[in-house]
Parts: structure tokens; C-alpha cells; sequence
């Protein structure tokens, strides 16, 4: 008998306290969401916490979806100096290249898009293919899926798998044969 | 199995912040005549550095473009080029380009007093 009613004891003892649990992290939720105790400012970097926790969120979370993607066994060599038209068109301005800044108001960005000189050393080409094609919520990179079908971001991983190792002198090259490519088609039409 | 590893990675993450904690011993002398070392860790973490770079310190910088930046403070030389003086460091922050043509680091157009600000968090890790 007096076994059950010290059980009845901790049953309570238990309750009270997961209620207070569960009100204290309702409090602190009201007051990031509600009080403006977060700081959206992108003038200040994240805490190392909220660092860890997005970081990981979306490691993970591109890892996840990129299980069902299958990427081309090779890329090619006009596949590549596709992408590099690409690439130098619509991402060097955020993401630089080799020898090549970012564009200067790009610093100001939370988090700040990251140099890919080492990209496909971090993520497999199914994981950047995911990456462009569908955007990374809560930074600033977007859905590329709304420019560009599923084969020219192909194009563009297969550039960014080349950019490992790439000199500035080449990418310089690339640049170079790029606009005459350009000015000689612009000539050929008129 | 899965929530175990949850709190394995989260012991993992405050060793490491308690380790490069003990690994900084603040700044240098010298690297208060150059530069904000907070500031620093700042100008460094906008600048994408850790793309290329490996710098304790700054969450998430384990890039193996560039040569790593530990014990910088101890380092001898910069760029392979310069003596590992203070001026010298900011000023190969500030302009690679001029100091190495061609080199795979860009000039980034960071200001005198941002180079200098990151040369002081760098000249902090010993």
C-alpha cells in the first residue's frame, strides 16, 4: 500500500515538472518569435549555435535529398565549357572564382556565399546538383530551377567539379575565348 | 541509437568550442597595434576566408583551396614570399594580386583597417 502511493507521488512529481518543461520552452519560443528576441540583422554573423544548428540542418538536409539523384558516371569537356557560361554569367558574382573576388556588396550577405574552389571536394555532384537546382531557404541562394532545366545544371556542376585545381590563368583563358565566341557570333548575325 | 549520437555531436561541439577557446591565448601585443582581433573574426567570416582556409575559430572554416591558418602567429612567412611581419600580413590580405600575380587568392577589396583587423585575429593564433 504505501508503495502504490509513493508511485502516485512520482506520478505528479513527473507531471508538474514535464509541464513546467514544456511552459518554459513555450516561453522562450514566444519570446524569440514573438518579442523579437532572435536578431534578423544580416549585418551581424549567427551565434555558433544557430551557426551549428542551420549548418547542420542543411548538411543534412541536402544530403537527404540528393540520396535519389543520379548523377552522369563522366562529365564532359563541352558539358563543362557549358557551365562555364553559366557559372561566369550568373554565380562568380556571389560565389568568385579562381583569382576572381565576389562582388563587394556580397560580404554584407548572411551567411555569406562561399568561394567553391573546394566545392566538389565537400559535396558530391549529386549534392551540388540539388543545391542549384533547388536553393538553400534562409540564405541567399536561389532555386536555379527556375532558369535553368535539369541538363544545364548538369552543365554547371560538371564546371564546378572542374574548378578544383583550375588556375586563375585558365579560368582568365576561358573568360577570354568566351567573349570572342561571343563577338564573333554577334558579328556572324549582323 | 540516433538520439545518442544527436548528444555525442553536441558534446563534440562544445569540447571544440572549449578548445579553441584554451588554443587562443587572447591577443598578441602586437596584434593590438595592428587591429580589432573581434573585429577580425568578423571581416573573416564576411569574407568567406574559410572557403579556402582552414582558422580556428571561425565556424566553418575548413576549406583546402589555401594552406591552413593555425599557429599563424608562429608562421615565418607569408605567401611563401614575405617575412611574417604585421604590416606585411595585412598587406598580402589586402592585395595578393599585387604581391603574387596570377596567385589563385583574389583581391578581395577589403580596406586597410579590415586587412589590418584580420591580420591582428590571425597574428592571435598561436
Amino acid at each position: 500500500m504505501p508503495k502504490q502511493y509513493g508511485g502516485k507521488h512520482l506520478t505528479i512529481a513527473a507531471m508538474a515538472g514535464g509541464a513546467f518543461v514544456a511552459a518554459a520552452f513555450g516561453a522562450v519560443g514566444f519570446a524569440i518569435v514573438g518579442l523579437g528576441w532572435f536578431d534578423v540583422a544580416a549585418s551581424s554573423p549567427h551565434s555558433r549555435l544557430v551557426y551549428w544548428i542551420t549548418h547542420t540542418t542543411m548538411v543534412r538536409s541536402v544530403q537527404a535529398q540528393s540520396r535519389s539523384v543520379v548523377a552522369p558516371r563522366r562529365f564532359t569537356a563541352a558539358q563543362a565549357a557549358r557551365g562555364f557560361r553559366a557559372y561566369d554569367g550568373e554565380c562568380v558574382m556571389c560565389h568568385g572564382g579562381p583569382g576572381v573576388p565576389r562582388a563587394p556588396w556580397v560580404s554584407g550577405i548572411t551567411p555569406t556565399p562561399p568561394y567553391l574552389l573546394d566545392a566538389a571536394h565537400e559535396w558530391t555532384p549529386s549534392q551540388l546538383k540539388i543545391i542549384i537546382s533547388n536553393g538553400l531557404k534562409m540564405t541567399a541562394m536561389p532555386a536555379w530551377n527556375v532558369r535553368h532545366p535539369d541538363a544545364q545544371t548538369w552543365d554547371i556542376v560538371a564546371f564546378v567539379e572542374q574548378l578544383r585545381g583550375m588556375t586563375p590563368a585558365r579560368y582568365a583563358q576561358m573568360r577570354h575565348d568566351l567573349r570572342n565566341r561571343t563577338a564573333r557570333a554577334q558579328n556572324g548575325r549582323q | 541509437m540516433k538520439r545518442r549520437n544527436n548528444r555525442l555531436q553536441m558534446q563534440a561541439v562544445l569540447l571544440c568550442a572549449a578548445l579553441t577557446a584554451c588554443g587562443r591565448q587572447g591577443p598578441s601585443p602586437r596584434a593590438d597595434i595592428l587591429g580589432s582581433v573581434d573585429q577580425g573574426a568578423i571581416e573573416i567570416d564576411r569574407s568567406a576566408c574559410g572557403s579556402c582556409h582552414i582558422i580556428p575559430g571561425i565556424p566553418g572554416a575548413d576549406g583546402l583551396a589555401g594552406p591552413p591558418l593555425d599557429r599563424f602567429a608562429g608562421r615565418t612567412m607569408v605567401a611563401g614570399l614575405l617575412p611574417n611581419t604585421p604590416d606585411n600580413l595585412a598587406l598580402w590580405i589586402a592585395r595578393p594580386q599585387e604581391i603574387v600575380p596570377g596567385n589563385v587568392m583574389p583581391d578581395s577589396g577589403l580596406s586597410v583597417a579590415q586587412a589590418r583587423n584580420i591580420a591582428a585575429y590571425l597574428d592571435s593564433l598561436h
